[in-house]
């Protein structure tokens, strides 16, 4: 009972009753001013985004400039090789060494050599056929190539490679 | 032929965007939000003050109201705007009010007396607690509309509209006896 009395009074004296609201020229001036407040958008963020985009760039210049070029592959092994000489020529006048018989003292010499001098020896011509076998090119031509290799003790060894095939 | 997409061109659409939709907002709601305004403050020029620093502050942020809840957050800006105006100057508008109202209590027409004397028991009110019995008695939105309006708990609504009534009748109706 008590509300809707309340109601009714309030009802009574609502003081927006009696107003007749803003005038057009109210309206009009309030209307401008609300408008012109209105913010310029995104404008105030250009400088930044500006400076973002220039430390960005910045950015991936140096990481372009300082990253690491291609790893370069290791120069081939390269052993000298000298031309041999004609094979017939050689086959008609044998190696002095191979003709003479050794003397007994060098014979044991020989025999007693030790074994870290001889794997040595043996290693070099393994890589030196592997690379002849590895010639890019696919007909080799027919060359034909001598390695010596002279020992301390005075053993000569002669290597002749002929397309691709080594022999001793 | 289309004009050419600069920066310029663009900020400019958004610009023009932003103040077609303020404009709409302002045609649709100012004469809603001053009649409220009348209702919560104590005289007609706060109360044109009021609608113009809501609207103000809609335009100042426009992200910041949500798509389709705009006049929702526009009342919700008016009571705030009151809420602060009531901090600060609670003192002295109190005084001004009791002043003003023995002054148009004082006019012989009737439903000018009735108007001063509901307006000076709404200024009684806090002015959320205002808000809410303005909302809910004088402008027919239910409890469950003033709460989303207003950003608080239906609970908290009813509890305003108890408390709110017990006070307006407290000065109305006992004035009449």
């Amino acid at each position: 009972m008590n509300d809707e009395r309340l109601r009714q009074r309030l009802r009574e004296g609502d003081p927006a009753t009696g107003e007749n609201g803003l005038n057009p020229g109210e309206i009009h001036a309030m209307r401008r001013a609300v408008l012109a407040a209105a913010p310029e958008p995104r404008r105030r963020l250009l400088p930044v985004l500006a400076l973002a985009g220039a430390a960005a760039a910045a950015l991936l210049i140096t990481l372009f400039a300082l990253r690491p070029g291609p790893v370069q592959p290791p120069a081939p092994l390269r052993i000298a090789a000298v031309p041999a000489r004609p094979r017939a020529p050689r086959a008609l006048q044998p190696s002095p060494i191979r003709t003479e018989p050794p003397a007994p003292e060098e014979e044991k010499r020989e025999k007693k050599r030790p074994i870290p001098r001889r794997r040595h020896l043996r290693a070099a011509p393994e890589e030196t056929a592997t690379l002849a076998a590895l010639e890019p090119d696919g007909n080799p031509p027919e060359e034909i190539r001598q390695i010596q290799f002279s020992t301390p003790g005075g053993t000569r060894i002669i290597w002749t490679l002929t397309s691709g095939k080594a022999s001793r | 032929m289309n004009a050419p997409l600069t920066t310029r061109a663009i900020l400019d659409t958004s610009r023009q965007r932003i103040t077609e939709r303020l404009a709409g907002l302002f045609d649709a709601h100012h004469q809603r939000l001053f009649r409220l305004a009348l209702r919560l403050s104590p005289d007609r020029e706060e109360a044109h003050d009021l609608v113009q620093e809501a609207f103000l502050r809609a335009a100042r942020q426009p992200a910041s109201m949500p798509d389709g809840a705009e006049e929702a957050w526009l009342v919700r800006t008016l009571v705030n705007l009151c809420r602060d105006r009531y901090r600060r100057l609670g003192v002295r508008s109190r005084v001004h009010e009791s002043l003003r109202r023995e002054e148009e209590t004082a006019h012989p027409e009737a439903a000018a007396v009735a108007r001063a004397t509901v307006r000076a028991a709404l200024a009684r009110l806090a002015p959320r607690r205002r808000a809410v019995i303005v909302l809910h008695e004088l402008e027919g939105m239910p409890a469950r509309e003033v709460a989303r309006t207003l950003g608080i708990a239906e609970v908290t609504v009813r509890w305003h509209l108890l408390t709110a009534r017990r006070e307006l009748a407290r000065v109305l109706l006992e004035d009449r006896r």
